[in-house]
């Protein structure tokens, strides 16, 4: 079955296959190279026919060029129906392989954030489209949407659209349940009307994982007992990402980027196109919304001054592209750092940061703090010195007294007395004694503002920030060289795989090793032993009836086989693992770059706030040395 | 000021670079040394064939993890990865038959696989083990058949079990669940080429869904039932 007769009349002829489903075959067709031919299984073409009939006479292929429609309807020889025509969709490849991250680096290996948001706005701009059309895609999915070079989006399967033609409705029968909105879940699809509102759920899915690097919105850490599969996640409305944590019970996955990452309005869209709401279903953003949500979106993306692969949306605090390769420690985008971008001239830069004079000693602070106003004894000290003055009277004539009774009436008493009272006057008189706690704190805060003021005023720190640019400078300066290592030693790694190959094509069995005959070459094949690679990785000594003698004179051969090795450089070395390291080096120049960008200034402030300090000490310093000097007047006896 | 050059272990990496849901495939093959000869030979040939059909599926390569454990002695030849980056073993035969502990490790390594996707918020699939074994166990089962029937109830997994000519049908009916298949000579491409087209339309459906299964006793299929 190769001729086939298309509804315009023409004859037409079977091309090659271009791909196979469940429902049929699709092919090219040879007389006309921009078409292909969606052609049913047999049990399959008779259910279809009205409504492919319907489609093709409702000329739906003219109203988008997005979507793959019928054109024609094709016919067999004998009038029998087989399927239809539509444009021929090349060089398109599956949305998955955009928004997965690895299979983006093969299949889509320049794009970065920026396409990802501009395929999202033509995704939605397409599905605005066929609903202005009067359609329902229904089965929306990540298969059945195809993504250009360009970011241009293009829908295939239309023929499982659902199409309400003057008569009848043609219902969509299918649908992938990651896509499926919570109302529709485990519904029987061929008794459901679908609204553009369904399709608004699995856009919305769609959407975001485009934004969000392929994650599914409802696959998250589940915070409850058990597994939490998608369609119940779906069903029961537990958006991984929603700040109704405590209703969802899911947690974001880690190293995701955050729901916020394209501002608070995109943040509140996907909150409302995920929120379980029965009664205000309505309030999911439609595919017009989400084109022109987005496209506010792109028209306030800020370039991230590291990584010209990161657009980020304008009023964020910071690059959250950045943010999250930080934590995960590697590159979400092929980076771009262009290498014909001018590299910093670090030797300028050096120069302007030794001109930078260096803070000088500073003067002891006492020096400078200069005469406090007149101090007189705190009003701490003067109840403390009369106190001390009434304790010394008491205790005078307690001694008095003492004496006194010593002499006059009895010994002993009087003695204790007296004692015991010029004890305590005399403790009494030590002023010292009283303040010590308050003295010792006064100290050691003063001795702290001094360290303080000595580290910002003196040398020290502005030391510290100078030799750490002048490490980075170094790390800088040693970036072409680290380079040139890593790059050695992917071709170091290419030598060993090729030694390897070299190695495992020299068989024993085929080999003349001298005491090894056949049935010894036969006991090493049955432990494995194969090629001179096993020889040198195994221990041979470990086969039965093999001592260290045979092993010595395996081990020779495979040392001779290894030497007959001839390493061929033309080989070239994988060119992904190349532009990695190169990124890598990039990346780390551009992070050096950006900080010693600063250098100069933060040395310049540093260098400007010492000389100032010498001239006018802190506050806090003042405050500290006054305290002291109280309570060293207010101790003085 | 934080070193730019710090390090920091990364342990979700692929769960980063690849986001899909993930359908695990345990294969616990049994390589004991009556495998020797045309049946380990079938069995690699089926393997590398097994790869090259999920290889071609872009979907499935991204979602199909495979995990493989021989017995004769118990050996975890890789543990649960993407098809992607799966490299196929040459399996040779060796040792006896210790069936046993070779599923209760297999088991084992589907929980502990089981537990990063949850911590990685990735979805996954029900798993399927499938047991491939010529002979009878020469350890103790029972543990590993109580495992087994224990993690059907649960739906933790699928359990399949194939025997090869000479296996004891017998005891693999005890073991499994679901009724044993025989594998009719060695016809281990077929298999393989079935799995591989199974977990293709698994992975294409959504988790938690029963997929009907092209059924393998036809007359032109890889078994019949013992």
């Amino acid at each position: 079955m190769s001729g086939m007769i298309s509804s315009d009349g023409r004859r037409l002829t079977l091309g090659p296959l271009l791909g196979q489903g469940g429902e049929g075959a699709v092919h090219e067709i040879i007389e006309a190279p921009n078409l292909a031919a969606k052609i049913y299984n047999p049990g399959k073409a008779k259910e279809r026919h009205a409504k492919i009939e319907a489609l093709v006479s409702a000329r739906l292929h003219a109203t988008s060029e997005y979507v793959a429609f019928p054109i024609e309807t094709l016919k067999s020889a004998n009038g029998d129906f087989l399927g239809f025509s539509m444009k021929k969709v090349a060089g398109f490849k599956s949305v998955h392989d955009l928004y997965g991250p690895a299979s983006r680096k093969t299949e889509f290996p320049t794009a970065d954030s920026k396409f990802l948001l501009r395929t999202a706005i033509n995704l939605a701009s397409a599905v605005a489209n066929i609903h202005a059309n009067g359609c329902v895609i229904g089965d929306i999915n990540h298969s059945g949407i195809l993504v250009s070079n360009k970011a241009l989006v293009t829908l295939i399967d239309s023929d499982s659209f659902q199409y309400r033609s003057s008569s009848t409705l043609y219902r969509c029968l299918v649908g992938v349940a990651e896509y499926t909105p919570p109302e529709l879940q485990g519904a029987s699809f061929d008794k459901v009307d679908r609204t553009p509102n369904h399709d608004n759920f699995g856009l919305a899915v769609l959407l975001f994982q485009l934004l969000f690097l392929g994650r599914h919105p409802f696959a998250g850490r589940y915070l409850g007992k058990g597994d939490m599969d998608i369609k119940t996640a779906i069903r029961d409305g537990r958006f991984a990402y929603s700040e109704r944590r405590a209703e969802t019970q899911m947690e974001p996955p880690p190293y995701a980027p955050a729901l916020a990452d394209y501002g608070a309005e995109v943040g509140r869209a996907f909150e409302a196109a995920f929120r379980l709401s029965g009664r205000q279903l309505s309030a999911r953003p439609t595919a017009a919304d989400w084109a022109a949500r987005l496209k506010t979106v792109e028209g306030n993306l800020a370039t991230c001054a590291t990584d010209k692969s990161h657009s980020y949306f304008r009023s964020l605090p910071s690059c959250p592209w950045c943010k999250l390769e930080r934590s995960m420690g590697r590159s979400l985008f092929p980076v771009q750092y262009s290498p014909s971008a001018p590299v910093m001239d670090i030797g300028q830069l050096l120069a302007a940061i030794r001109a930078i004079p260096t803070p000088t000693v500073p003067p002891d602070p006492e020096t400078i703090i200069g005469p406090l106003p007149t101090l007189t004894i705190s009003a701490a000290g003067q109840a403390a010195r009369s106190e001390k003055s009434v304790t010394v009277f008491a205790g005078v004539i307690a001694v008095a007294i003492g004496i006194y009774l010593m002499v006059a009436v009895q010994g002993f008493w009087g003695l204790a007395l007296a004692v015991g009272a010029g004890i305590m006057t005399l403790r009494a008189k030590d002023l010292g004694l009283r303040f010590q706690g308050e003295h010792k704190s006064a100290q050691a805060n003063w001795e702290e503002q001094r360290k303080v003021w000595l580290d910002q005023a003196g040398p020290e720190k502005f030391e510290r920030r100078k030799s750490h640019y002048l490490s980075l400078a170094n790390a800088h300066a040693a970036l072409p060289t680290k380079e040139r290592e890593k790059l050695a030693a992917l071709e170091q790694k290419k030598r060993q795989l090729q030694l390897a190959k070299h190695m495992e094509s020299h068989r024993i069995d085929r080999a003349n090793i001298p005491n090894i005959g056949q049935g010894r070459k036969a006991t090493l094949a049955s432990y494995g032993f194969e090629n001179a690679w096993d020889i040198q990785h195994r221990s041979v000594t470990s086969v039965p009836g093999f001592g260290p003698s045979l092993a010595g004179d395996l081990q020779a051969w495979a040392r001779s086989i290894e030497r007959k090795f001839v390493f061929n450089a033309s080989v070239p070395t994988d060119p992904r693992a190349i532009q990695e390291v190169k990124g890598e080096i990039a990346k780390q120049r551009a992070e050096i770059e950006r900080e010693l960008a600063n250098g100069p200034l933060e040395l310049r402030r540093l260098s400007d706030e010492a000389l100032a300090l010498h001239k006018t000490p802190p506050q806090r310093l003042v405050d500290a040395y006054t305290r002291l000097k109280q309570v060293e007047l207010d101790m003085m006896a | 000021m934080s070193n730019p050059f710090d390090q920091q272990p990364f342990e979700g990496a692929e769960f980063v670079d690849n986001p899909e849901p993930r359908c695990p495939c345990l294969l616990v093959l049994d390589v004991s040394g009556s495998m020797r000869g045309a049946p380990i030979k079938e069995l690699n040939e089926g393997l590398v064939q097994f790869k090259d059909e999920l290889y071609a599926d872009s979907l499935a390569a991204k979602r199909v993890e495979v995990g493989l454990v021989t017995f004769g002695p118990v050996t975890v030849v890789n543990d649960l990865q993407g098809v992607q980056s799966w490299l196929v073993p040459s399996l040779e035969s060796q040792g006896d038959t210790p069936m046993g502990r070779a599923i209760e490790e297999g088991l084992q390594m589907l929980r502990d696989r089981k537990n990063s996707y949850r911590q990685n918020g990735i979805s996954y699939y029900r798993p399927w083990v499938f047991l491939i074994t010529d002979g009878a166990p020469t350890d103790a089962w029972q543990s590993a058949a109580n495992a087994v029937k224990t993690g059907e109830a649960e739906k933790a997994f699928s359990f399949f079990a194939v025997g090869v000519q000479g296996a004891n049908m017998e005891i693999l009916s005890q073991i499994s669940a679901r009724q044993p298949l025989a594998l009719k000579e060695l016809r281990f491409r077929d298999l393989f080429s079935w799995l591989s087209s199974s977990l293709s339309s698994v992975s294409q459906s959504n988790p938690g869904d029963a997929v009907p299964l092209s059924n393998p006793t036809t007359p032109q299929g890889w078994a019949s039932i013992a």
